[in-house]
């Protein structure tokens, strides 16, 4: 189990080492400015989560191409905690920089949390009392949607936790729904 | 589900792109018989399989690069070239990902319009 999960870190790490990189801080703030013009704009948290969440879909459906350019090697996962284990040491560590912990595995593995330790998109946010219903990082979960969407697997995902609203850690949940067979039909 | 060819290319000059009907129905073809390869393959063995590769004839050999999300990228060349997968990843991630995925104005599993593409592709083909 150990090793299996050293693999993926290891993997991740790698391919981390090798990938271009941008200053987490420009990272950061050009994405707190975005959050905040939308806020502006609609001025209602719960559209700006759904915004967050339908654009960070879209960035999953074609970041997980670039995943799988990066790592060939890596194929369909045989169960949802292998799963988890790729997404949480391998893309999040390639793509944020940051290892995010597995936790919570319900009964039927059929759902599991996320736990960030760190988050970077969040690094110099306080979230004003007018906002307490804002999920700042929402884009995250968009993604991982996207992303697990492209890979035939339906699922739920949304912030449980946050440490801007005063939680000790950020978690995610995801919930997986369905895994779509491929079909293939006559149309004729 | 999804089977759009999303692209294709022809260096041989045999097929006419004009009539529509048998590009689409040679897709289709090409498209059943991956599909069948496949599971028949995957029928003769216990553990789940690594994607076929190629197979070949005594005329072209056709080489398959199936990626976790289901695109397919399939090269037909003559039967005497060794195994081009690597050639195919190689396509993947020079060319597919940076001119397809992260291009704006292609939107994901719809057809390829992108004509850096179509020059990337064929000189990537041709010269290697």
């Amino acid at each position: 189990m150990s090793k299996q999960q050293s693999i993926h870190a290891k993997q991740g790490e790698n391919i981390f080492a090798k990938n271009p990189k941008i200053s987490a801080e420009l990272l950061a703030l050009t994405y707190g400015a975005f959050v905040h013009k939308l806020i502006k704009d609609t001025d209602n948290a719960e559209e700006v989560n759904a915004i967050l969440d339908k654009m960070g879909f879209n960035i999953g459906c074609r970041l997980v191409d670039e995943f799988f350019a990066k790592s060939p090697t890596q194929g369909l996962c045989q169960d949802l905690s292998d799963t988890a284990k790729v997404i949480a040491e391998q893309a999040f560590k390639m793509f944020m920089g940051v290892t995010a912990e597995i936790a919570n595995f319900d009964g039927d593995n059929k759902s599991f949390s996320l736990i960030l330790r760190e988050n970077p998109l969040a690094d110099f946010v306080v979230l004003p009392m007018q906002n307490q219903k804002l999920w700042y990082s929402n884009v995250v979960c968009g993604v991982i949607r996207g992303a697990l969407d492209m890979l035939n697997m339906k699922v739920n995902v949304y912030f449980k936790k946050d440490v801007l609203r005063g939680h000790d850690c950020s978690e995610i949940r995801v919930e997986l729904k369905e895994i779509v067979k491929d079909r293939y039909e006559e149309d004729e | 589900m999804n089977i759009t060819c999303l692209f294709h290319l022809d260096f041989t000059g045999t097929i006419n792109f004009e009539k529509t009907t048998d590009v689409h129905s040679r897709q289709k073809l090409i498209f059943g018989l991956i599909w069948s390869l496949k599971s028949f393959s995957q029928m003769l063995s216990v553990k789940p399989l690594q994607n076929f590769r190629n197979y070949s004839t005594s005329k072209y050999k056709l080489h398959i690069y199936e990626l976790p999300t289901g695109l397919k990228l399939i090269l037909i060349t003559t039967p005497s070239k060794p195994d081009q997968l690597e050639k195919l990843q190689q396509l993947f991630q020079q060319l597919y990902v940076p001119l397809v995925s992260r291009n704006m104005f292609c939107q994901p599993n719809s057809k390829i319009h992108c004509k850096v593409f179509t020059e990337k592709v064929t000189e990537f083909l041709v010269n290697t």
